[in-house]
Formats: C-alpha cells, sequence, structure tokens
C-alpha cells in the first residue's frame, strides 16, 4: 500500500471504531460481546477485575488476550487504528497544536518521558488490589469516551469531565497521554516489542532528514536504526575497506557507491526495524520519508506535479 | 616498475581511488592531488589523510610534504567530514571489529571509554568533561602491549592537530554539520551568521514575506544583499537535499521573500521595518566602531539592539564598505544595501563618513571617549605584483578602479584590457572593464582552470561575456610611454603542491616570454589591510592583520576587531557573522552577562511543515539577461525567481529542522 493510502485506511479505521465502540453502542470498548460467552476486552480492565476479584476468570482473561494476541502480530495498532481517544487526539491535533503555540515553553514533565506509564500501570494494578475494584477504570478516558459520547452518556455525569481533561494534555505535546500516562498503552508495550509484522524505512539510503521523528506522534525516533546501521560492525569493515568510514554521515555518498557496497548496506538495513514498544503502527514515519517516497516515485508511482521545468 | 618507485593506496575522498607507484622524491600530496586526480568534490578541500587505516595516525603538514620512503595506504579525509563523528566510527570499529588485534588491557579500556566519549561529543549529551576525559584515554600507553596500543593512534594524532574541533563538539557546534543532533539543521548551523534558514523558507511558503525578512534579519542583517551576493553559500555545503540532487538554492530564495516583501508592504524600507528588530533599553555605553562594511555595520546593528549607543566611523563618504565600494552593481543593486544600512541607522546606530581613524581621529582618542571600540577596518589596500613598470599610469589596483566606477559610473579602461589575477574580484574587474567598453578583456592567472579560486558560476559569467581567460600564465613586466601600452607575459611552471591542493610558488619560464598590448592593466591580485595611522597606538599585528588572540579581542584592552582585518573572510556573510560575534563580546565586557538576542520567530517553523517535492525536482535555475544585452548595462545580470520557480524551490527542501513545530 502506498503512504497516502495507508493514512486513508487508518482513518476510515478509527472512525470505524469511534463509531462502534463510542456512538453506535455495541457495547463500551471495555468489553464488547463477540456473541456468546465470548467478550472482546480490554486487558487492562481484564487484569485490574482479576487482582480485584483476587481469582482467574478464564472467560476473561481469553478475552483480554485477544488484544494482546494482536499486539504480538502487529504492535501497538489498538492504539494506532482501534483506541477512540487515541483517535480523537488525532482529529483535534491541529486545534490543540494551535493552543500549544501559544503557551509559554518549558512543560513542567517531560514531553516524552516514556518510562512513566509504565509506573502508572503499576500503580493502576496495585489500585486495583487495594480498592478491589478496577478503579482507574472510573477515570479512563478510553473508557470514558466510549462510555459517555454515546446514548448513555447523560447517565455518566461528571466523569464527561475526564475526556476533555486528559485532551487538554494535548497542549503540552501531542499523544501526551498515550506517549507518557497511558496504562493500557504500557501494558500493550510490553508486548509490542516483539511484534511480528515489523516496520522498515530504508536505513541504508537514509537522508538524515529527521522527518520520520518529526511526523512520529509517539516520540519515537524511527532513524534510530539509521545509527545503528553506522556502527554495525560488518557494515563499519566494508566502509573502512572502501575509505569513507562516514559515508552513511555524508549527503550523496551512498548515492555514489558501489554497487557491491550498497548490496550490502541495503542487506545489513533491511534485517533492522523501527522499535517497537512505542510504535502506535500508524505509518506517519514511512509516509514523512522522502528516501522511500523518492523510491516510489521512480517507478513513476508518485505525482509528479511538483517537477520543476527549468 | 622503476625500482624506487614506491606503490602508495589511495582511498577515500579522491577522484580516482586506487593503487598508484609514486616516483622518488614524491609526497603523499602529490598521490592524492596528482596521481588520484585530487579530491572527489570540489566543493571541499583536503583535511586529512590517515595513513594506515583505521590503526594507522592522521599525518601533520610537514609528513604530507615529506617525500614517501615506504609504501603506504592513505585514507583521504576532505572538510565535509566532520573529524571528531570519523575518529568516532574508527573507534568503534577497532573496539569491536579489527581481527586480531589483541592489545593489552589498558588500551582495550581506553578504546571502550573512547569509543563511549567521542559517542557523546557528537551528541547533545557532550560536555568539556568529555573532552578532558577523552584526552586522558587517548594518552594512555602501554609499551609493553603487543600491538603498541595503536588502536588509540588515530585518536592522539587527531586531537594533536585538530583540538579545537573536539572542543567545539565539546561546546555544541559541528563545523562540519554532520553531528544532526547538535544543530537545528545543517543550512543553520553552517550559515556563518546563523540564519534560520528553515524558518525563513517556511514563512515565505506561508506568505509571511515580512515576517520571512525580519527572521532572516534578525541573525544578518545584510540578509536581503546576502541574498545577492553569497556566493557558494556555506550554507549549501552540507544541505540534505544533497541526497537527491543539489542543494536548496538558498540565496535566491532570500532575495524572493524581500522582493515579495518590498511588493507587499510598498518599498523596501518599510519591509525592513519590524517589531522584532527594535533598539534595546538604553545601558547608557558607548561603543565606537570604526569602518561601516558589513561587520561594523552588523556589530553596529546588535550592539543597537543591546541597548548600546553606536557611533560607526568610516573614512568614505558612503556607508558599505565593499558592498558600497567594490562588488558591482549588476551583481549588487545600491538600492538593497542602502536599504539595509538605512534599517540599521533606524535603530539609533550613527554613521559618520568622512572620518578616517589615524587621520581624523586617534585610536586613542576613541578609547578615551567611548567605553568599548571596534576594529572592522576590511582589506581596503590592493596587493602589488612588485615588477617593472608597475607604477605606470594605466596600471590600477583592483579595489581603486573598481571604486572609480562605483563612484562616478565609468573609467577610461580602452580597447584591451589586462586583469591580473583569478579570484572573484578579478572576474568582478574584468567583467567591469568589459561593461565599460571593453573589447578584449583578459584575465590572466598563476593557476589551472580547475585550480581557480574565483567560483565556476563566475568563470562561466565571464566567459559567456566574451572574456578571455589566460590561465598558468604570469606577467613579468609593464612597458609604455607615459602609459602603459603593453606587458612581457610568460607561462608558468606550477610549484609542488600545499595542502589546500594549490600549486606554490609557480616558477615564471622566462625563456618563453611573449609581448602583448594592452590599453588597460588592472592588479586583481588579492587585499591586505592597511594599518596607517595605527602603527603607534600600541595595537599587536600579525604580518597582515590586527591580532586577536582571544576571539575579537585585540591586545588592547577594549578594542576589538571583526571582519577582514582580523583574518581572511572574504565574504559578506562571513563578515556579518565576525561583527555578530564580536558585538556579543563587546556585550560581555561592558556587562559582563552573556546575553541573547531572541525572535519570536526564530527556531519556531521547519520546512517540513508544508508539502515537499517528492519527485526529483532539478534545482530551480536562475534567469539571467542575455550576455550580449548585460555586457553594455549594469543591470542586475541575475533577474531573481519568479513564483512557481521559487515555490517549487522552497518544496525541495526536505529537512525537518529541529525546532520545526510536531
Ligand atoms: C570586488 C569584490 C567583490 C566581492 N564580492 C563578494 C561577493 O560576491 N560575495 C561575498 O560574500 N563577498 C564578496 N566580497 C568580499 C566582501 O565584500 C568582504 O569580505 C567584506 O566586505 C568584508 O567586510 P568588512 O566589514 O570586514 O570590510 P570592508 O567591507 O572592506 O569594510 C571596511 C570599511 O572600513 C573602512 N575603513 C578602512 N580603514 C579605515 C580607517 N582607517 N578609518 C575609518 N574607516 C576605515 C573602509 O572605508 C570600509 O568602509 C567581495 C570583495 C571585493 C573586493
Ligand atoms: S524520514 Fe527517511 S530519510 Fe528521513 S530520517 Fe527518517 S528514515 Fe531517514
Ligand atoms: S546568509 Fe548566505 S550562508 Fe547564510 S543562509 Fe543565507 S545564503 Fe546561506
Amino acid at each position: 500500500m502506498k503512504p497516502r493510502q495507508l493514512k486513508i485506511a487508518r482513518t476510515a479505521s478509527q472512525i470505524v471504531f469511534f463509531l462502534l465502540l463510542a456512538a453506535l453502542l455495541v457495547g463500551t470498548f471495555c468489553s464488547v460481546s463477540l456473541g456468546g460467552d465470548y467478550y472482546l476486552s480490554c486487558p487492562l480492565g481484564v487484569l485490574q477485575l482479576t487482582l480485584g476479584a483476587r481469582e482467574m476468570l478464564v472467560g476473561a482473561v481469553v478475552s483480554g488476550l485477544l488484544l494482546i494476541g494482536l499486539t504480538l502480530l502487529l504492535g501497538r495498532v489498538f492504539c494506532g487504528w482501534i483506541c477512540p481517544f487515541g483517535a480523537l487526539t488525532d482529529w483535534l491535533r491541529k486545534p490543540l497544536a494551535r493552543c500549544r503555540a501559544a503557551r509559554a515553553d518549558g512543560p513542567a514533565l517531560h514531553p516524552d518521558n516514556k518510562v512513566l506509564k509504565y509506573g502508572v500501570l503499576g500503580g493502576v494494578l496495585l489500585a486495583a488490589g487495594i480498592f478491589r475494584s478496577p478503579a482507574f477504570c472510573t477515570i479512563c478516558p478510553v473508557g470514558t469516551t466510549c462510555r459517555t459520547a454515546g446514548l448513555q452518556g447523560v447517565n455518566f455525569g461528571l466523569e464527561t469531565a475526564t475526556v476533555p481533561l486528559i485532551l487538554s494534555l494535548e497542549t503540552v505535546n501531542r499523544r501526551f497521554w498515550c506517549k507518557v500516562l497511558c496504562p493500557i498503552g504500557a501494558l500493550l508495550a510490553v508486548f509490542a516489542r516483539f511484534r511480528l509484522a515489523k516496520i522498515r524505512l530504508p536505513f541504508a539510503a537514509c537522508a538524515g532528514c529527521n522527518r520520520c521523528e518529526q511526523a512520529c506522534a509517539m516520540g519515537n525516533s524511527p532513524r534510530q536504526g539509521h545509527e545503528c546501521l553506522k556502527t554495525d560492525p560488518t557494515v563499519l569493515q566494508a566502509l573502512i575497506e572502501y575509505g569513507v568510514p562516514d559515508l552513511l554521515d555524508r549527503p550523496g555518498q551512498y548515492e555514489r557507491a558501489p554497487q557491491p557496497l550498497r548490496d550490502l548496506l541495503d542487506a545489513k538495513a533491511g534485517s533492522l526495524s523501527v522499535s517497537g514498544a512505542e510504535c502506535t503502527s500508524c505509518y506517519s514515519c514511512v509516509a514523512a520519508c522522502p528516501v522511500l517516497n523518492r523510491q516510489a516515485d521512480k517507478s513513476g508511482a508518485v505525482d509528479q506535479s511538483a517537477q520543476i521545468s527549468a | 616498475m622503476a625500482q624506487e618507485d614506491i606503490r602508495v593506496t589511495v582511498k577515500g575522498q579522491v577522484q580516482k581511488p586506487g593503487t598508484y607507484a609514486a616516483k622518488a622524491g614524491e609526497n603523499m600530496l602529490d598521490a592524492v592531488f596528482a596521481h588520484a586526480g585530487g579530491l572527489a568534490d570540489s566543493r571541499f578541500s583536503l583535511r586529512a589523510v590517515l595513513v594506515g587505516g583505521a590503526r594507522g595516525h592522521f599525518a601533520a603538514a610537514d609528513e604530507l610534504a615529506a617525500p614517501l620512503t615506504s609504501p603506504a595506504e592513505l585514507m583521504v579525509v576532505d572538510s565535509g567530514s566532520c573529524l571528531v563523528n570519523f575518529v568516532r566510527l574508527l573507534f568503534a570499529y577497532n573496539k569491536t571489529v579489527q581481527a586480531g588485534y589483541g592489545g593489552c588491557p589498558a588500551c582495550r579500556g581506553a578504546l571502550a571509554a573512547g569509543a563511549r566519549l567521542l559517542a557523546r561529543l557528537c551528541t547533545p549529551l557532550r560536555s568539556a568533561a568529555d573532552l578532558t576525559e577523552l584526552e586522558r584515554q587517548a594518552g594512555v600507553a602501554n609499551p609493553a602491549c603487543p600491538d603498541q596500543c595503536s588502536g588509540l593512534k588515530p585518536l592522539a594524532s587527531a586531537l594533536d592537530q585538530w583540538r579545537e574541533e573536539f572542543a567545539e563538539h565539546a561546546a555544541g557546534h559541528c563545523r562540519a554539520s554532520i553531528c544532526a543532533e547538535l544543530m537545528l539543521s545543517p543550512c543553520n548551523n553552517a550559515c556563518p551568521a546563523d540564519v534560520d534558514l528553515p524558518g525563513t523558507i517556511a514563512l515565505t511558503q506561508l506568505g509571511r514575506y515580512t515576517d520571512a525578512v525580519a527572521l532572516g534579519r534578525h541573525d544578518n542583517p545584510f540578509f536581503l544583499t546576502c541574498g545577492h551576493v553569497c556566493e557558494e553559500p556555506p550554507c549549501q555545503k552540507n544541505c540534505k537535499r544533497l541526497n537527491f540532487d543539489d542543494a536548496i538554492y538558498s540565496q535566491s530564495l532570500h532575495r524572493y521573500a524581500g522582493e515579495k516583501a518590498a511588493r507587499a508592504a510598498g518599498g523596501l524600507g518599510k519591509a525592513l521595518t519590524h517589531d522584532t528588530i527594535r533598539p534595546g533599553t538604553k545601558s547608557g555605553r558607548k561603543v565606537a566602531v570604526a569602518g561601516a562594511g558589513p561587520a561594523g555595520l552588523a556589530a553596529a546593528h546588535f550592539l543597537a539592539r543591546l541597548g548600546h549607543k553606536v557611533v560607526v566611523y568610516d573614512r568614505n563618504p558612503k556607508p558599505g564598505g565593499m558592498m558600497t565600494y567594490g562588488i558591482p552593481a549588476y551583481r549588487l543593486p545600491p538600492a538593497t544595501v542602502e536599504a539595509e544600512i538605512a534599517a540599521i541607522a533606524a535603530l539609533g546606530v550613527e554613521i559618520r563618513g568622512g572620518c578616517a581613524l589615524g587621520r581624523n581621529i586617534t585610536l586613542s582618542r576613541l578609547r578615551e571617549e567611548y567605553d568599548a571600540v571596534l576594529l572592522a577596518l576590511g582589506n581596503g589596500k590592493s596587493r602589488s605584483l612588485g615588477i617593472p613598470g608597475e607604477d605606470l599610469p594605466g596600471v590600477i589596483p583592483a579595489l581603486d578602479f573598481l571604486r572609480q566606477v562605483a563612484d562616478t559610473g565609468a573609467a577610461e579602461v580602452g580597447r584591451r584590457v589586462l586583469v591580473v589575477g583569478g579570484g572573484n574580484v578579478a572576474v568582478d574587474v574584468a567583467r567591469t572593464a568589459r561593461r565599460l567598453g571593453a573589447e578584449h578583456v583578459v584575465m590572466m592567472c598563476v593557476e589551472d582552470r580547475f585550480e581557480m579560486p574565483a567560483s565556476p558560476g563566475e568563470i562561466q559569467a565571464a566567459e559567456d561575456e566574451g572574456i578571455t581567460i589566460s590561465v598558468l600564465a604570469v606577467p613579468l613586466a609593464f612597458s609604455g610611454d607615459g602609459r602603459v601600452a603593453g606587458a612581457l607575459c610568460t607561462a608558468i611552471k606550477p610549484g609542488p603542491y600545499d595542502v589546500l591542493g594549490r600549486r606554490w610558488p609557480p616558477a615564471p619560464l622566462r625563456e618563453a616570454g611573449r609581448d602583448e598590448e594592452y590599453d588597460t592593466v588592472i592588479i586583481a591580485i588579492g587585499q591586505m589591510t592597511e594599518f596607517d595611522g595605527l602603527e603607534d597606538s600600541g595595537l599587536a599585528c600579525t604580518k597582515v592583520f590586527i591580532a586577536c588572540p582571544d576571539g575579537h579581542a585585540t591586545s588592547l584592552p577594549g578594542v576589538f576587531a571583526a571582519g577582514d582585518c582580523a583574518g581572511a573572510l572574504n565574504s559578506v556573510v562571513k563578515a556579518v557573522g565576525s561583527g555578530k560575534a564580536a558585538a556579543f563580546a563587546i556585550d560581555r565586557f561592558l556587562t559582563g552577562a552573556g546575553r541573547k538576542l531572541n525572535s519570536p520567530l526564530r527556531s519556531k517553523l521547519g520546512c517540513s511543515e508544508g508539502e515537499y517535492a517528492w519527485a526529483a525536482a532539478r534545482r530551480a535555475r536562475m534567469p539571467e539577461q542575455d550576455p550580449a544585452v548585460r555586457v553594455g548595462n549594469f543591470a542586475p545580470v541575475e533577474l531573481g525567481l519568479d513564483d512557481s520557480r521559487a515555490a517549487a524551490e522552497m518544496l525541495r527542501c526536505i529537512c525537518a529542522a529541529k525546532g520545526g513545530r510536531q
């Protein structure tokens, strides 16, 4: 799929799930009935319930595992393609970013803190154990979005306030909640590291333009693979043999390298991928990478409207 | 292969890597520049030669020039590489890969520590302590080591020769614009005036032309002047777009923004007035600046914005230095310079023309009357050849000639003109002479075509205008009766290569002399600083420049120097950068605080804001006046980009600058 199609597919998926979970009341995400005894459940909800009830309900555990399985396969697609709160933050990004630009700089919390959410996860589980109930669920912005946006919403009164409150964190940084605080994301991140389907960027030809990092709302650094490639022992050996150890740092030099060297670099780059724990599989980096899109362009796949007639 | 031939392998940034048989007496520079065909990329100069592979050492200047005695393997590094990063990669290799490298525990430990420290120096984690520790590790030596601790050699020899580049990294600056983590964008990093190029491009794309110009002028008060005269701009050397085709045509975009802003605001003067560039709150301190060239005026601009009272003295009636009296009008419209100088004066800077330091006012007087003095005297004197007949009427120094043309718009040159010199000034002189009606203009230089210091674009433009270039030749004497009428010229034999790839000194082949007829001869072989009136001021000078051992401060307390007179910068933007740095040094001297100037526009937007051209679009071509027409006028040769070309050019920027909005 081409980057633009991927983007359309993702937005479509977010809309469908938003309507399903938040508006049409097929259920809430917390536990969607799949018919009979089978549910598609929020794994964090299941964990809290299990801890709260101090017993394992096999049905619930299996339900929670469905999402974990999906994460092991595709990474945190839940966060990028399904989660209605995540969709909200994506859709409201532009107006919220404008508020951010107006704010004085220097957010109190480091906007890219990636460890804190594991602490939150621990806290949530502890609370569930102590209070013997899924306490977090009452303020969970994901659940609240589902529960309060639809027809039932009226019943929930104060709870409705959670969503705008947490949304306002977006003025600190995009996807602030997801990146820094969300315990569901933290739980999925544990498994996303081992995802089977990986995202790859053209690290050998990487221009070091930083567009991918800028495109990534999760504060991931997709181009880290390029850094890894530079100091890969086989690569270094070949580059020093060739006489240009810093070839991967110098603009345009990969293009001029002899074919066997390029093949070696490409092969090494092919074994590296974008790190999984933070990645929500939104493919923004893939869409942003000029190298990838230029390669698409060589085969005539990308529009040529910007060509200069000089 | 003859007995005495020595095998040298040359790798890296050269035209023709390979193994060559060097003759007896040839040195490493011959191997690089003669055998291997010189540097691969003409935009860069030779930076370092690593001898003996990853565990070898960087050759020092004397080793490069000494005859080769044994076979060698040379890895050539050009100025496009960052040496810190280069050594970092060698260390990463030596640490893990090097098969069969045993080393001793001491050097293996130093390699591991060094690799870690070098990696830190290439990122924002760097600190001055890293460098100290790195130097300590580089000094590790163990005579008993089976490998003589050879893995550490590249670092030790690099630190010996280029410690300042390591120190710059420790302070967060990478001069080659390679260590991307340390900078906003490579272009911003490389611009001597620190222009936020991605920001100005983004603002121009958004149609906020006056803001774009204000952001440019926040860092470079001669932003629009640079839009015309920045030649081979530093910002384009490691532009990310070079990955695909060619660097962004940055200076043409400065100019485009300026032209759009002037049209939108109804006049260039109005377009330069902006809220973000204002005089600072009054400090009560007074600074005198001697020399109203780009360096002096840029310093005045920043000092005024920092709140100091500035008076600029210049011996010429009009301010601007070489921008007014040197660079010809067909390359830089005088109106642009005048508008930018007026904008500086509008900050409260007083400019006193016709007042020469040393003649009308002394340095000691300025030191008494002002809290600090900045000397920005430029290189106002043309060098002379020192050959017979040079004092004949009709033999004119380049700067005198250009100045006369700038003042009066005319000069009597006759039909045949000889211009001695191969640099950009010589090209300016030749093209000016052509415009004054000379039919036969010859530029004569000691370099060969590919070695000429003038930029290739300028040489091309000169040839388009019918100027003849005579390479590898010098005049030996001028002759004439009361006025120059001819020159005795001869071919030369180039000298040995120096580290910059120049062959110096040339040896004239006297027997091959030939007489050539000329009506005018113009000498454009370089400029130097005039010290007239400064001799007994107590100021320490090197042979050609004012000595600034410590940044911009001279040997006299409270006296600073910037621009061409403090070191050969030879470009407006470098003079601006130097004047700017001097202004902040003076401010620190006056207030004791390291203040900065901020602009709300700065580092806010990147080119990533908008779309970019996915298609491999070529760099925009500058529309020019037809050569046949332009030799008859002094109107700008370059016509400026039109809307569609500028739009396409801006789309070519792929770099997502760090400061860009997320
Ligand atoms: C012909 C020519 C073409 C050039 N073309 C380009 C170009 O295309 N692009 C580019 O980037 N650079 C170009 N340069 C180089 C550039 O102009 C200079 O590097 C730059 O102007 C140096 O700035 P400065 O302020 O140090 O000195 P200057 O511009 O030389 O200014 C020095 C000022 O000090 C004054 N002064 C000197 N002595 C005294 C004294 N005793 N008392 C009072 N005032 C004094 C002088 O009158 C002058 O106004 C060119 C230079 C020349 C000569
Ligand atoms: S977007 Fe592509 S070229 Fe740019 S830094 Fe990322 S991987 Fe490299
Ligand atoms: S002033 Fe010159 S060097 Fe600086 S950004 Fe502009 S064109 Fe580049």
